[in-house]
């Protein structure tokens, strides 16, 4: 499993990308990622919503409640449009640092 | 699922009680049943399943430092300190030494005048002449004021140790393991600490007993009645006090009963008003008494400023509480 230290900055980024695909609540988005990565990543609760509510206060998602799960009340996310911006640039910034890093790995 | 709740209830009891947080457990419950029960419809036994759903809880710091971002962080710093776990075994280890020094020194207060008169009493076996009688009493004194220096000298050599710590009106911050680790230990601590008091009680209730029976068997007019007495009620206090200090330890590193944080902030402009207003009382009283020679009504200042001063505390602690929730 990888150290959560080394994901902290991804973490974001991966939950709007995870939200650009659909509205989707708590277990629904940790369960993509364990699945996604075939559990090598696996997001702790606190870690997820530390993660919304920073997204949330920055207005890149918003929260709503709903029962269409089970009809059992939960938090679901939706993300913005300034969250859809965000996101971009986040992945273009992403290319950007494997494209840089991937320069010293292969001089190696 | 209980095991699960359990767990996160007791991670979120030191958080603030605010609607934010409280929505935020509630998401993180239903989350966490999810995977519970997906877990279990895997086909995984029952503690397997809550122990991976346990570990994958993750660390409250990480909660609680998102929080404070948001919150005012000053209010955190002039009211709240922080103690890491080993911090918190220090304090509990000076406060078990504290504890045993306080206790024992108003043990020594109590025991120091039935020292005196045993000393008397030694003597009087020994001597029949009434000016050596006369010279052992003046003598006797000197057991009793050692006793009295020697609790005396504990009390501010402890009192100092305390102060170093300077935990006073303070709220003590501590982490969820921590937390769950001292709440163990006061689960365990209770039963002894009940076991203590009922001894406690039991010894003051025997000590006008041992008493009486002192003063039937030896005849009203001997001093071992009384160092009986005080003897039964020194041991008794010595558990009322050491064991107090050890309860109060785990309140106050817990934040429960006198040490919640509505109650220690509320505690400093309490304590600063009552520094006031007690004195002011006082010199109201002496005023009316020798100007006005009203000695007979004066008084009724001090239930009327008791009752006042309970009323304002007890509402300046609701408004903080109501303060803190929004």
């Amino acid at each position: 499993m990888i150290s959560s230290d080394v994901m902290r900055g991804f973490n974001s980024l991966i939950l709007l990308s995870i939200l650009m695909k659909e509205d989707s609540y708590g277990y629904q988005i940790s369960n993509t990622i364990k699945v996604l990565t075939d559990g090598k990543y696996i997001m702790k609760e606190t870690t997820l919503y530390s993660a919304f509510n920073r997204l949330e206060k920055s207005e890149l998602i918003e929260s709503y409640s709903s029962t269409e799960t089970n009809g059992k009340p939960r938090t679901y996310y939706r993300i913005t449009d300034l969250g859809r911006q965000t996101y971009h640039e986040k992945v273009s910034e992403w290319l950007d640092t494997k494209n840089i890093i991937s320069q010293f790995i292969e001089e190696e | 699922m209980d095991t699960i709740k359990n767990y996160v209830e007791s991670v979120f009891v030191n958080l603030p009680r605010t609607s934010e947080m409280q929505q935020l457990k509630e998401d993180m419950l239903t989350n966490m049943e999810d995977k519970y029960l997906q877990l279990k419809a895997d086909g995984i036994s029952e503690n397997e399943a809550i122990g991976t759903v346990l570990s994958e809880f993750g660390n409250i710091d990480e909660i609680i430092e998102e929080y404070n971002l948001e919150s005012d962080a000053e209010q955190v710093d002039n009211y709240s300190v922080q103690l890491s776990e080993t911090q918190v075994e220090d304090f509990m280890q000076h406060r078990t030494k504290f504890g045993i020094a306080i206790a024992t020194g108003v043990s020594l207060c109590i025991l120091s005048p039935a020292m005196m008169l045993t000393f008397r009493e030694i003597a009087s076996l020994v001597t029949d002449s009434s000016s050596t009688m006369d010279r052992i009493d003046l003598l006797s004194v000197i057991p009793l004021f050692l006793f009295i220096a020697i609790a005396v000298g504990i009390f501010i050599v402890f009192g100092l140790k305390e102060e170093q710590y300077n935990l006073d009106k303070k709220v003590v911050l501590i982490d969820s393991a921590t937390r769950a680790h001292l709440d163990r230990e006061m689960k365990e601590f209770k039963p002894g600490f009940a076991k203590a008091i009922a001894s406690g009680v039991i010894l003051c209730i025997l000590a006008p007993i041992s008493l009486l029976l002192a003063i039937v068997l030896l005849g009203d007019d001997n001093a071992w009645s009384v160092i009986f007495l005080l003897g039964f009620i020194a041991v008794g206090v010595f558990l009322f006090v050491f064991y107090g200090i050890l309860y109060s330890t785990y309140e106050k590193l817990l934040s429960l009963g006198d040490y919640t944080p509505e109650k220690v902030i509320a505690s400093k402009l309490i304590d600063t008003i009552a520094g006031v207003v007690f004195p002011l009382a006082t010199a109201i009283y002496l005023i009316a008494g020798f100007v006005y020679d009203a000695w007979g009504t004066a008084w009724i200042i001090f239930p009327i400023t008791g009752i006042l001063f309970a009323a304002f505390s007890s509402l300046y602690q609701s408004i903080i509480k109501t303060k803190r929730k929004n």
